[in-house]
């Protein structure tokens, strides 16, 4: 009884994962998040590397030199001298 | 003491147009959008000029009305994206919602290399967050990489709060997956 209540699956703890992240769990959510973790590598591992990307996407920087169009830069350098 | 602080128009695009257009394009995978976004950034900047209250610099008045305008993108947008549907988490998860053998997460054991100073890493969680579905992509880079609340990002795509942590759930399993494929086992 209390095992069926505890217990989630591997899916749903990384869903739970997700709004853990954004502080929209509920303290029970929470409970069940841990237990599930405690026993699951899977979904550690999961949390481990997904809290890596989430924290580092806002520092992408594009590698590549990419150039806009020169002739759009162009036009674009016209419409605001005019 | 006050800082004089006065645009100059006439410079913007010598001095700003590469990096915004830089910044732009890694949120935004369209080159072409992210001109036209570009290009409207300069121009309501031009047409707001005498509003500009010298609070800021010129350079992140510039940052603010471009950002402005990537949510706007994803605002005219999300009319054309496809809303969450069939059970994509399926790729990943059996019957019983566990882990499938082939998707279950790998040890990466980089946590310790400090993967984030690797150039590598974020070349290829940029390839990654471009394959993701146009929906998917605009509330993670509205979400990670523009900081916004998730209430604002329902809002400006029109979706409900439990398709928004359908999105972000996929997101991560997909993004994570192509990491492991793309980078770990370069």
């Amino acid at each position: 009884m209390l095992k069926e209540l505890l217990e989630i699956s591997c899916k749903q703890a990384t869903f739970l994962a997700s709004k853990r992240e954004a502080g929209k769990t509920s303290i029970f959510e929470n409970v069940k998040l841990k237990l599930h973790n405690t026993i699951c590598d899977s979904c550690r591992l999961f949390d481990k590397q997904t809290t890596l990307i989430s924290k580092n996407a806002k520092h992408i920087h594009n590698h590549k030199h990419v150039a806009m169009r020169p002739e759009r830069k162009q036009a674009i350098k016209d419409m605001i001298m005019k | 003491m006050t800082i004089e602080r006065t645009l100059e128009p006439y410079k913007w695009v010598d001095k700003y147009l590469d990096e915004l257009y830089h910044y732009t394009l890694t949120r935004v995978t369209d080159s072409g959008f992210a001109e036209d976004i570009v290009q409207e950034t300069f121009l309501s900047a031009w047409r707001a000029k005498d509003t500009y209250k010298a609070e800021a610099s010129e350079k992140s008045w510039l940052y603010a009305i471009c950002k402005n305008k990537i949510i706007d993108h994803f605002r005219i947008n999300s009319s054309n994206m496809i809303k969450p549907s069939s059970a994509e988490e399926d790729i990943y998860f059996d019957e019983a919602d566990h882990w499938r053998d082939k998707a279950t997460p790998k040890e990466w054991g980089v946590y310790d290399r400090h993967p984030i100073e690797t150039k590598e890493f974020y070349t290829i969680l940029e390839l990654c967050i471009k394959k993701l579905k146009d929906i998917q992509q605009s509330v993670f880079v509205m979400k990670y990489m523009e900081e916004q609340e998730a209430e604002s990002i329902c809002k400006v795509l029109d979706i409900t709060p439990s398709n928004y942590w359908v999105i972000i759930h996929r997101c991560k399993l997909h993004l994570r997956s192509c990491l492991e494929k793309n980078w770990i086992n370069m």
